[in-house]
């Protein structure tokens, strides 16, 4: 009888119960346990075991008896897997919600401006005992960088509407809270997308005219970060009502609705920089590039998740990029082939971005994530006696 | 390790390979269930029963890996009968009340007696043990996939494997 070198029992003995063996390694694991006693004493129970883990039903079972004990033993950070149907059924609270939600976004725009308006007067009074006045701006990028910034934007957008690296779906009837999550997420994916290629597209379109592209490009700009804070929000908190919980999503809901009103400030307080109004200068757009900048930033920040999985090197290019933002303001002001140099990281960076989001879709690392969340893996355990 | 002789002929290699099971099927009952719940001649009639159905039934089989795989799921059963008539048997000296209608869910089959074995067995594992084993073996998840749930940067097989084996020594004390 010969043994196979490098005969690992133990790794023999965890694919039998897991049903995973080949037949050479099966028939190498019960040859040596005829031969023996303590590794056949343990295949008796492998077998016992593999056979009882046979039975789907008794599967289920065993897995609710663990899911039980780990909800004893953590927090429950989600409720109850659903049927998908019964959200179906789930009563729309959306009208009174949608009141309450554009009345918090007109306020906290009100709020943003008053506040950035005073911010900027603190700042522009400190800033001028040392910044020369505005108004040498130099030509900007040429219209042909423009072209091809909004030719691969339409180009990584339209890939996301075919078959080519597909996103992994998940499963309505399992997870149905994270199948709508994993939705939401796609769908602020390709907004994003959609508003950079109408961005770059206007800038081209109007930079061929040889017309001023502000402050039109500006509001488009900020708009570009709104999808980016959606898909952080979706990723951070819960977006998706469940039965019994129709303010399941609430906090979502207030955080989309108050970044909006932030982001309608922002973009206000830009244009009126841009054209001089209200006292303000250029200086406004300091604000569209922070907040530009944060979308992105807060959104690679949960990339950083363990249970996303991103390699650490991956995220550098991706925290470089929310970097880059905050030069905004700057850019017209650098030299014109700064502003290429400036142009073409930006456009890198963008691309890095799209590979990373993708690769997260396709390989299922999101889908992971968020099972997971829907699961109550995700969050501290609870408090003792909790 | 009790070395395997050349046997000289496909019988007397047959007869050895036969011989080889009984002496491990016993001594797995003689380890196992005498210390507790039987005596030498139960535990020897076990073993007997289970060569003679592999002898009787599963003539073609002659190869010692494949004869081994029968003999063991043979051995599980003759073991869990034991383990039942023993229940009836202490049951009716008890005189204990007739099961009432519905009694039958509380009748554990032999594979969830086994599962409720092992999962006592994993409620004692630390929670990350637990955790592999149940993406592993109840969910049958791949490596690659609970590496990723569970963000294990190391090596998830060696993982697997220590875990699997504080499973099968905190669950395995009592084959039945």
């Amino acid at each position: 009888m010969s043994q196979p070198e490098g005969f690992d029992r133990d790794a023999l003995l965890l694919g039998h119960t897991a049903g995973e063996l080949t037949p050479d390694q099966r028939r190498a694991l019960f040859e040596r346990a005829a031969a023996d006693q303590d590794l056949f004493d343990e295949l008796m129970d492998a077998d016992a075991l593999r056979e009882a883990l046979a039975d789907p039903a008794e599967r289920r079972r065993a897995a609710a008896v663990l899911n039980a004990w780990e909800r004893r033993e953590s927090a429950p950070a989600e409720p109850e897997t659903v049927p998908l149907a019964a959200l179906d059924r789930l009563p729309r609270h959306r009208r009174p919600a949608l009141a309450s939600d554009v009345l918090r976004s007109v306020i906290s725009t009100l709020a943003t401006t008053v506040a950035l308006r005073l911010g900027y007067a603190l700042l522009t009074a400190i800033g001028a005992t040392f910044v020369a006045a505005p108004g040498a701006m130099v030509p900007s990028a040429p219209a042909v960088l423009h072209l091809v910034h909004a030719a691969i934007a339409g180009l990584l957008l339209a890939v996301q509407f075919t078959g080519f690296l597909k996103p992994q779906a998940i499963s309505a009837r399992e997870h149905p809270i994270a199948h709508k999550c994993l939705a939401q997420f796609i769908t602020g994916w390709r907004w994003t997308w959609g508003l950079w290629f109408a961005l770059y597209c206007w800038l081209w379109v109007l930079a061929t005219l040889g017309r001023n592209p502000y402050p039109v490009a500006d509001v488009l700009n900020t708009l570009t970060a709104f999808p980016l804070f959606w898909c952080f929000f979706v990723l951070d908190k819960p977006s998706v009502p469940a039965p019994g919980q129709p303010q399941r999503n609430a906090a979502f809901r207030k955080a989309v609705g108050t970044t909006w009103g932030i982001g309608g400030g922002v973009a206000l307080l830009a244009v009126a920089g841009r054209l001089h109004l209200w006292g303000l200068n250029e200086f406004g757009l300091a604000f569209m590039g922070i907040y530009d900048g944060l979308a992105i930033a807060f959104l690679v920040g949960r990339f950083d998740s363990h249970w996303i999985k991103v390699p650490r090197w991956m995220l550098a290019p991706l925290y470089g990029y929310a970097l880059i933002q905050m030069i905004y303001v700057f850019f017209f002001n650098l030299p014109a082939e700064w502003q290429v140099y400036t142009y073409l990281v930006a456009l890198l960076f963008k691309v890095c971005l799209f590979l990373v989001v993708t690769h997260l879709l396709h390989a299922g690392n999101l889908r992971v994530y968020l099972e997971a969340a829907e699961d109550g893996k995700l969050g501290p355990p609870a408090p003792p006696g909790a | 390790m009790l070395p395997v002789r050349e046997a000289d002929s496909a019988e007397e290699q047959y007869q050895e390979s036969l011989a080889l099971i009984r002496s491990r099927i016993l001594a797995f009952t003689l380890r196992r269930l005498v210390p507790r719940d039987a005596g030498f001649a139960e535990a020897e009639e076990i073993a007997q029963t289970s060569i003679v159905t592999l002898w009787e039934q599963y003539p073609q089989k002659r190869e010692l890996a494949e004869m081994t795989a029968i003999a063991i799921g043979i051995a599980r059963h003759r073991i869990a009968q034991f383990h039942r008539d023993r229940e009836r048997l202490a049951r009716a000296s008890a005189a204990a009340p007739a099961p009432q209608a519905g009694a039958d869910l509380f009748e554990h089959t032999a594979a969830r007696e086994t599962i409720d074995r092992f999962l006592r067995a994993m409620l004692q594992l630390p929670p990350r043990c637990r955790e592999l084993l149940r993406l592993k073996l109840i969910e049958q998840r791949d490596y690659a996939e609970i590496r990723l749930r569970m963000g294990i940067a190391g090596n998830i097989y060696e993982m697997a494997k220590r875990c699997h084996q504080a499973l099968l020594r905190l669950g395995g004390g009592e084959s039945r």
